[in-house]
């Protein structure tokens, strides 16, 4: 079974009514670890209803499959669905050649650092993560 | 009339009428050299003497005469008609598909589904038309004008349509076979799996596309032999609507099956002049895999979206070039845009610039 791990936290934004996620995603997600991963991920559609956008940082993820994609698509349909914002930063060449073939990169940002994608969700500003409230299985610290 | 030379020459033009007429309806830039489509042509009328000489055998050594043992064996008249007609469609069946064989195998003309579709109406077209010659020629004392005019009218509208469906459809099937190998990889990408194909390969202990080739030959012979069997039969007993039905509606399926773009696919390309893929064989791999999950979702645009971008990178891959085609066959029919609204966009409005520019240069192809 292939290593993945999600790591969640809040990111803190200008305006109250807005949130936002950033997931921390490394190893590889294959067929044997994505769907109980992705579950970690809609779990958050479930406690944040609206207004919700999510930064992906792909730095320590080596591989994802296709079924993994599938997901990140329909997290984009969710997200922009409920007026939030979908960006990725830090991914390896090959996972970036990847979504470019898909065409995911016309719909979602690829920034090459965090801070940069977080501040694209956070209407240009930089933005801090802060320790998410009451989420079972995440780990989360302080940037 | 009693020069049999001169009746021969007038049932030979006279036969030669409607092959001039069917012929431009399947062969127009169908792309087949003119040479290739002549010799084919001679080899399909050579086809019917053939047929004729085996049956000159079994006179000669009765105890080879199928025909006649089938007549002797079986008692009921109906069973025995059907027999003999399904016995017969084979031969002929057999004997129109390997003049196709001798062809592609000399000049490699099959290079398209349609292509193998194509060659196979022709050969039925020689064959077809050699028969005509016969009947005419051999009619010609025995019956009034307007008879012979009723014959000659009914052989060259339905009889030889009724050739081209039943070869055009075997070789559709044969075209099928010669590609197994894309056409397997594809399938199992989206999730299907030929059951018959894989008890094939697990009972001969050969590939799965291999087995694939030999049941689409078995499967394409068999619907050849089965429609020309029910064809005579009905003829037989003089049941002549459904053979008009038949007759109109195998004519439309094989325009049919000659409008796909999966049929206009060039599969087969010189080793030496493929291109490299300028993508990372596990990447692409992950990518073809969605392209399966997506067709099979019905997500058609998004898969030719996928598909333009990743052929820029691999232009020879055999496989996502029938994604490709399958996927716009798909959203071919009547209403293209009602049909991707219902199946990706929930909105008219909400198709993207790209959405329009792909099904806009779809569109445009298929006008021009």
């Amino acid at each position: 079974m292939a290593e993945a791990t999600i790591i969640t936290e809040d990111i803190l934004l200008k305006d109250p009514n807005k949130k936002a996620k950033l997931l921390t995603i490394s190893g590889q997600l294959d067929e044997t670890n994505i769907d109980s991963k992705a579950q970690e991920v809609y779990k958050i559609f479930e406690e944040i209803p609206g207004n919700l956008s999510l930064v992906f940082d792909f730095a320590g993820l080596e591989y994802m499959n296709s079924k993994s994609i599938g997901y990140l698509t329909d997290w984009y349909g969710k997200v922009t669905e409920r007026g939030g914002k979908v960006v990725i930063s830090r991914a390896k060449p090959n996972i970036k050649d990847i979504l470019q073939v898909v065409g995911l990169t016309q719909l979602i940002n690829i920034y090459e650092s965090l801070d940069e994608a977080k501040a694209s969700v956070n209407d240009g500003q930089s933005a801090v993560a802060a320790p998410a409230q009451g989420q079972e299985g995440t780990t989360t610290y302080n940037l | 009339m009693d020069n049999k030379a001169l009746i021969l020459g007038i049932s030979t033009l006279v036969a030669a009428i409607p092959v001039a007429i069917w012929i431009p309806l399947f062969f127009k830039q169908s792309g087949i050299s003119k040479t290739h489509l002549g010799i084919l042509f001679f080899i399909g009328i050579l086809t019917a003497p053939a047929l004729l000489g085996i049956q000159y055998v079994w006179q000669i050594y009765p105890t080879l005469d199928v025909a006649s043992l089938i007549e002797t064996s079986i008692e009921k008249v109906s069973v025995m008609y059907m027999v003999l007609f399904v016995f017969f469609g084979m031969l002929e069946e057999v004997i129109k598909h390997f003049a196709v064989r001798i062809i592609d195998k000399r000049t490699l003309a099959v290079k398209t589904v349609n292509d193998a579709l194509r060659l196979s109406i022709l050969s039925a077209l020689g064959f077809s038309f050699a028969e005509n010659i016969y009947y005419l020629s051999q009619l010609w004392n025995n019956l009034s004008a307007g008879e012979l005019f009723s014959v000659y009218v009914f052989r060259s509208g339905f009889t030889m349509c009724a050739h081209m469906i039943f070869s055009g459809i075997f070789g559709y099937y044969f075209g099928i076979s010669k590609f197994s190998i894309d056409i397997t990889n594809q399938e199992k990408l989206v999730g299907r799996e030929d059951r018959i194909a894989k008890i094939i390969s697990e009972v001969t202990n050969k590939p799965l596309a291999e087995s694939y080739k030999e049941k689409m030959i078995l499967k394409g012979l068999l619907i050849a032999v089965v429609m020309h069997a029910i064809f005579n039969y009905l003829l037989q007993y003089n049941i002549l609507i459904p053979v008009i039905l038949f007759v109109v509606g195998g004519f439309l399926y094989l325009r049919f099956l000659l409008k796909r773009k999966t049929g206009h696919l060039v599969l087969i390309s010189d080793i030496s002049e493929k291109k490299k893929s300028m993508f990372g064989k596990k990447d692409e791999d992950v990518v073809l895999e969605l392209l399966g999950m997506w067709f099979k979702d019905k997500r058609y645009v998004d898969v030719i979206h996928i598909c333009e971008r990743l052929l820029e990178r691999d232009p020879d891959n055999n496989v996502v070039k029938l994604f490709k085609a399958k996927a716009t066959d798909q959203i071919e029919g009547g209403n293209v845009y009602q049909k991707i609204l219902t199946t990706v966009l929930k909105d008219k409005d909400d198709l993207s610039t790209r959405d329009r520019s792909v099904i806009d240069k779809y569109l445009e192809k298929k006008t021009s």
